[in-house]
């Protein structure tokens, strides 16, 4: 048990933590101090140390830790410094792309769903939510900023479900689980389906993601080519000057085609 | 063939370390080439790396953690091993008047390589 411990992922923020509570000055001293006190197989071990976790890293760690230290002066360089900056780069990649997913799910529309499909919606956002559990680093606001989501469709009669859950979180104080509001939504969703009373009107994206497009006929924002209520002018619809060698015979011409003055049937 | 032994058995932790730990304090009576090879092989990195942790779907995130979990896990074993652990004892310090660096010892060096 211990060692399944020891190797549980959970367990690199226990990790981080300890990491936390030292900071980079702290550190730079330290060296400083066993460089000028310490033994001589100290100031050996600290290049050692550098040298190993140097090698130990991949390319793009390295040069981001190495970007990190230039400044540092070499009487204050070593392992243990090399060490720090490394988990905390691992560590703030990992808090920007959060911060990414984060956002994402705040700014999250259903609206922007083809038909308002519900269970589209319910995938996307379960996937996400599950990654930031994952991370540990879930929203403190992820239950009201759900319901506000599904608040939102152009559904009067599925609104009214998660409005009344907005009802009681605010007059109640009630607490509801994320993973409960994504599942009355599924439900909700299904039964208005089967009862054939889900009919909202479709819009063209799939992903409910706010995504910044250009179409490439016109150039306006917000849309793609597909979308595009300009006419299109494409090779096809222009018709095309000459006639091909190969071409078709035209009506009441002969069959028998001259190609660099020879007959070719 | 004859084969030869020291009389007196070594103590445990000094078998153990007969097969594994390099003592720091015994760096230094090594001359070379055995310095210049304990020096490559205490540089010598680690076989997997480590990498920025990325934040895809379930399996690769936990894929990823667990790398970089194991990761620490050998590089501490390292640290033991090659007998360095007490550079990351983080000696406290503080400047006296003549703003000469000197050890603070009214607080203990805190591990930065914490053993949970």
């Amino acid at each position: 048990m211990a060692q399944f411990n020891k190797i549980h992922p959970k367990n690199l923020c226990t990790w981080w933590m300890t990491i936390r509570k030292i900071s980079i000055q702290e550190i730079r001293e330290s060296i400083c101090f066993f460089c000028v006190y310490g033994q001589l197989y100290h100031i050996q071990n600290l290049e050692g140390s550098d040298l190993f976790l140097k090698g130990s890293c991949d390319d793009v760690l390295r040069k981001k830790v190495m970007d990190y230290l230039i400044k540092v002066p070499d009487i204050e360089k070593g392992g243990p410094l090399f060490y720090k900056v490394m988990m905390m780069v691992i560590t703030s990649n990992t808090e920007e792309a959060i911060r990414t997913l984060t956002l994402k799910v705040l700014t999250y529309k259903i609206t922007s769903i083809q038909g308002e499909n519900v269970s589209i919606a319910d995938s996307q956002l379960r996937g996400d939510y599950r990654r930031l559990m994952l991370a540990e680093k879930v929203h403190d606001d992820i239950a009201n900023c759900l319901i506000n989501i599904f608040c939102n469709t152009l559904m009067d009669e599925f609104n009214a479900t998660f409005k009344a859950m907005k009802y009681n979180i605010l007059i109640e104080n009630h607490v509801y689980d994320p993973k409960d509001i994504l599942r009355i939504a599924e439900l909700t969703y299904t039964k208005m389906i089967e009862n054939g009373s889900w009919n909202s009107p479709s819009t063209t994206q799939d992903s409910g993601f706010v995504v910044h497009t250009t179409c490439w006929n016109c150039g306006g924002e917000g849309r793609r080519v597909d979308e595009c209520p300009s006419k299109k002018v494409t090779k096809s619809a222009t018709p095309s000057k000459t006639r091909g060698k190969w071409s078709a015979p035209k009506n009441g011409e002969s069959d028998l085609k001259l190609i660099h003055g020879k007959p070719f049937k | 063939m004859k084969l030869e032994f020291i009389l007196q058995g070594r103590d445990d932790a000094e078998a153990i370390g007969a097969t594994g730990t390099i003592k720091k304090e015994n760096h230094s009576k090594l001359k070379l080439p055995e310095l210049g090879k304990l020096e490559d092989r205490a540089a010598t990195p680690l076989p997997d790396k480590f990498t920025l942790l990325s934040l895809g779907d379930k399996n690769e995130q936990l894929a990823n953690a667990y790398n970089v979990t194991m990761r620490l896990v050998e590089m501490e074993e390292y640290f033991k091993r090659f007998d360095l652990q007490d550079l990351f004892y983080i000696v406290k310090t503080k400047l006296d008047p003549n703003g000469t660096i000197q050890q603070d010892t009214s607080k203990e060096p805190l591990y930065l390589v914490d053993d949970y």
